[in-house]
């Protein structure tokens, strides 16, 4: 009965009410805009930092991480990876090794960079690094080479051409082979496009490591259980390192606080801005109806039922904003999704963030969750707006009240 | 006449009035704070990376910028940087060499970008002498010296002192040199503190003996933050031919397109609050208008014309306006002033992120951007006329008869 009054009031002034919930729902779309924009983002950002390079958990020898010894390889690798394998929550695991060389070509160009040895099968299942060859194939067989897009400009070197990789073996002596280049790679990852990968065992014999591995990489299942997981597996293996992708990348953590810090503060100010022009309109419909109010008073109707009313007609133009508000914002995250935001910085590449080369478009990724906030947001400032005039309508002497024109 | 009807209008509802003018002015307030922080951080980035990793003009060799291809090299760059200096009094010129390679200990060997510099003029613009963690900074005679960062330290199992053999390539033969470990630097960069390797330029022109005295940069640099435009023509004709010179836009598009794409997402998100506060306004005057539109009415047979009412509104959209841009412009620059005296430092938050190879400070201070806030404060008071433009046009339609009646 009293939400109906209310319903009906807010219609009484059509184009105040649309002009309001309008300039809310604008807020609300934008708040869902800027979250498409940032999913988006971080969506790449991931992509090329935890799918296709870190992985969700790494396992090495006690010291690797911090000296990225060559010697420090993980002891009874095996016997871990079938362990693995056998755990429910891991979807899959791949060995690598990894150590820097010079690389050159036929021409006299030489670059320094990181060389990776991985498990052809495993490694494509686990970051579908097969997916990122550009020009060529994925390696087949060992001996073979595929080098990063990086590289392969430094050095001039073309598929169907050789690498010649000089390093430093285990045994102290110099590893020199030369291998031939099957494919070319770009993965975003400015260290990794800077390098070669090569077969695992093609890698271990180079640097005579004797069958040792360096990483043993885990996807799980389950992207919000990794930290239970990886607690799991650190009291499994005590004697080794086991760390969760936000240990080995803390600053891709930094940026999605920041991130969620500058939203925050973003639905902060357009609520603030939102919340004048809520008081606004609640005040000048309740002074528009001084004479109303006072006729209710006198026919009885309690002050915390006008209240009641008037909070009610706020938080029922609350949620006309939030309707306005997802409709525009769905149009806006469509756009992002569809035509994107343009990021190109260099001719066709795009911006280069914390060892990331992002698509020179981003589009748009929108997590359900973000929309709580500033929908939340939305009911909230539209409910504090209403006390205020609330109170004042309630207060109003009826004598007083009836006499004015 | 006009305006003293439209404030006392104005006053007559001060609750709505103030209400009105306060979105304005929040709106106002919040762009020329936030405005005036990310110029200022803009300048301190775009001073410390300018100086460090280029110069206001750069020479490089024909052909550098696009291939950032190592074995390109100026010859003779003391006799060049010498022309350059001699035509430019006043600019500081200097010389910087670029080589990619391998640095190995006993125990690791990583690959790294070596950059040979002249110790004391690059102390004067590079941060890293002051960021030292351990031993001491590079001098003129530290020909067999290197500084490396602190993550490359660790993971060579090294220390002041010790040996370490830098392997670059030259014409595709592979040399090794070796150094020992004089200082390490800690900027808190992950990249930086891990990859980066420094050492005299002489000493890295050791590594290219078919080419005498090379260099990869011979950087111009001014006492300014900006250089005048002449500089990078008169650079040129010292140069002469067969060198590129830039500006630092073009030698470092990084960091230029990042300021750009910085200032633009900044633009449409402050630009949005503005039509926000915008859409208060009109919602007010709109409102005021319809309440009083039997005044209107009044008004009206008393012989004010339709142009008058129009003009009335408009009034008091501008006056709301000034109200609001005062208001906003005060606040702005009260909410400025602790950012530009005292910054803020984000270090606890996040770690130096360095952009085109420099670390970022992580105390940021504020500047007053006058350029931004006068083309704000205008901006506001426009929105405001404009938002005043419906309601004024409406009034100016009334017809008097219908107007008395309504209400």
């Amino acid at each position: 009965m009293l939400t109906q009054i209310a319903w009906r009031n807010l219609w009484r002034n059509k184009r105040r009410t649309v002009l309001t919930a309008l300039t809310m729902g604008l807020g609300v779309a934008f708040c869902i805009w800027m979250a498409s924009y940032m999913g988006g983002f971080m969506k790449v950002m991931r992509g090329a930092t935890v799918d296709r390079n870190i992985g969700h958990i790494q396992i090495n020898h006690q010291d690797y991480p911090e000296t990225q010894n060559p010697y420090d390889v993980v002891p009874k690798a095996q016997s871990i990876i079938e362990s693995l394998g056998q755990n429910a929550q891991v979807k899959t695991v791949a060995p690598r090794v990894q150590a820097y060389a010079m690389f050159a070509g036929d021409d006299d160009k030489a670059a320094p960079g990181k060389l990776i040895g991985v498990d052809i099968a495993a490694e494509a299942k686990m970051t579908e690094f097969d997916q990122r060859i550009e020009d060529g194939t994925w390696l087949k067989a060992p001996g073979q080479a595929v080098i990063g897009r990086e590289l392969a400009d430094k050095t001039n070197i073309k598929v169907g051409g050789k690498l010649l990789v000089v390093g430093t073996a285990l045994d102290g002596s110099i590893a020199n082979q030369v291998y031939p280049v099957v494919g070319i790679y770009s993965t975003g990852n400015v260290a990794v496009d800077g390098g070669a990968v090569i077969p695992l065992a093609t890698a271990q014999e180079l640097l005579v490591l004797d069958g040792g591995v360096h990483e043993v990489v885990v996807v799980t299942h389950d992207f919000d259980r990794i930290e239970k997981t990886k607690a799991e597996l650190a009291s499994q293996w005590k004697e080794l390192s086991v760390r969760s992708w936000s240990e080995i990348a803390p600053d891709l953590v930094q940026m999605e606080g920041m991130i969620s810090a500058s939203s925050l503060i973003m639905i902060g100010i357009i609520m603030f801005l939102t919340g004048f022009m809520i008081i606004n309109t609640l005040l000048m419909s309740v002074y528009e109806r001084t004479r109303e109010f006072g006729l209710l008073i006198s026919l009885g109707l309690q002050p915390p039922k006008i209240i009641q009313m008037i909070l009610l007609e706020s938080g029922l133009l609350g949620l006309v904003s939030c309707l306005f508000g997802l409709a525009l914002g769905w149009c806006a995250h469509m756009g992002m999704v569809h035509i994107g935001f343009p990021l190109e910085v260099e001719d066709g590449k795009g911006f280069v963030f914390n060892g990331v080369t992002l698509d020179p478009v981003v589009y748009g990724s929108l997590d359900p969750g973000a929309l709580v906030l500033p929908l939340m947001a939305v009911m909230i400032t539209a409910l504090l707006g209403g006390i205020w005039p609330a109170m004042r309508a309630s207060r109003l002497d009826p004598v007083v009240a009836l006499a004015q024109e | 006449m006009i305006f003293r009807l439209a404030f006392r209008n104005l006053i007559r509802r001060p609750v709505q009035s103030f209400l009105a003018a306060g979105a304005v002015g929040g709106s106002l307030m919040i762009l020329i704070a936030t405005t005036n922080f990310q110029e200022g951080a803009w300048v301190n980035v775009v001073r410390d990376t300018v100086r460090a990793a280029a110069g206001h003009v750069v020479v490089q060799p024909l052909g550098f910028q696009k291939s950032k291809d190592p074995e390109l090299l100026i010859p003779d760059s003391a006799a060049l940087a010498g022309t350059i200096a001699s035509a430019n009094p006043g600019t500081t010129v200097i010389r910087r060499i670029f080589v990619g390679g391998m640095i190995a200990s006993p125990n690791n060997s990583v690959a790294v970008a070596l950059n040979g510099v002249e110790p004391e003029a690059e102390k004067a613009v590079s941060q890293i002498p002051e960021k030292l963690k351990e031993g001491e900074w590079l001098k003129a005679d530290s020909d067999g010296e290197v500084i490396i960062g602190v993550t490359l330290a660790k993971r060579l199992q090294v220390s002041i002192g010790d040996k370490v053999v830098v392997t670059s390539s030259r014409k595709g033969e592979l040399q090794g040199f070796p150094f020992r470990v004089a200082g390490t630097f800690e900027v808190g960069s992950a990249a930086m503190d891990a990859f980066f390797v420094l050492a005299t330029l002489s000493a890295v022109q050791n590594l290219i003996p078919d080419v005498t005295d090379p260099a990869t940069q011979v950087a111009v640099q001014v006492p300014e933050f900006e250089a005048p435009d002449s500089l990078l023509g008169s650079v040129a004709t010292a140069a002469g031919e067969g060198f590129e010179v830039l500006p630092w836009e073009e030698a470092l598009p990084t960091l230029y397109n990042t300021r750009k794409l910085d200032r633009v997402s900044n633009a449409v998100t402050l630009g949005f609050l503005a039509i926000l506060s915008t859409i208060g306004i009109l919602n007010v005057l709109l409102m005021s208008l319809f309440q009083r539109t039997r005044e209107m009415g009044m008004l009206q047979a008393l012989g004010m014309r339709p142009s008058g009412l129009t003009k009335l509104l408009m009034a008091e959209g501008l006056l709301l306006g000034v109200f609001g841009a005062v208001l906003g412009l005060v606040l702005g620059l009260a909410v400025s002033f602790p950012l530009v005296e005292y910054g803020f430092d984000y270090s606890m938050m996040q770690d130096a992120t360095p952009v085109s190879g420099v670390a970022l400070d992580t105390h940021i201070k504020g500047i007053y951007s006058w350029s931004h806030t006068v083309v704000w404060t205008v901006a506001h008071l426009c929105f405001a006329v404009l938002a005043a433009l419906w309601p004024a046009f409406r009034a100016g339609r009334l017809e008097a008869v219908d107007s008395l009646r309504a209400g």
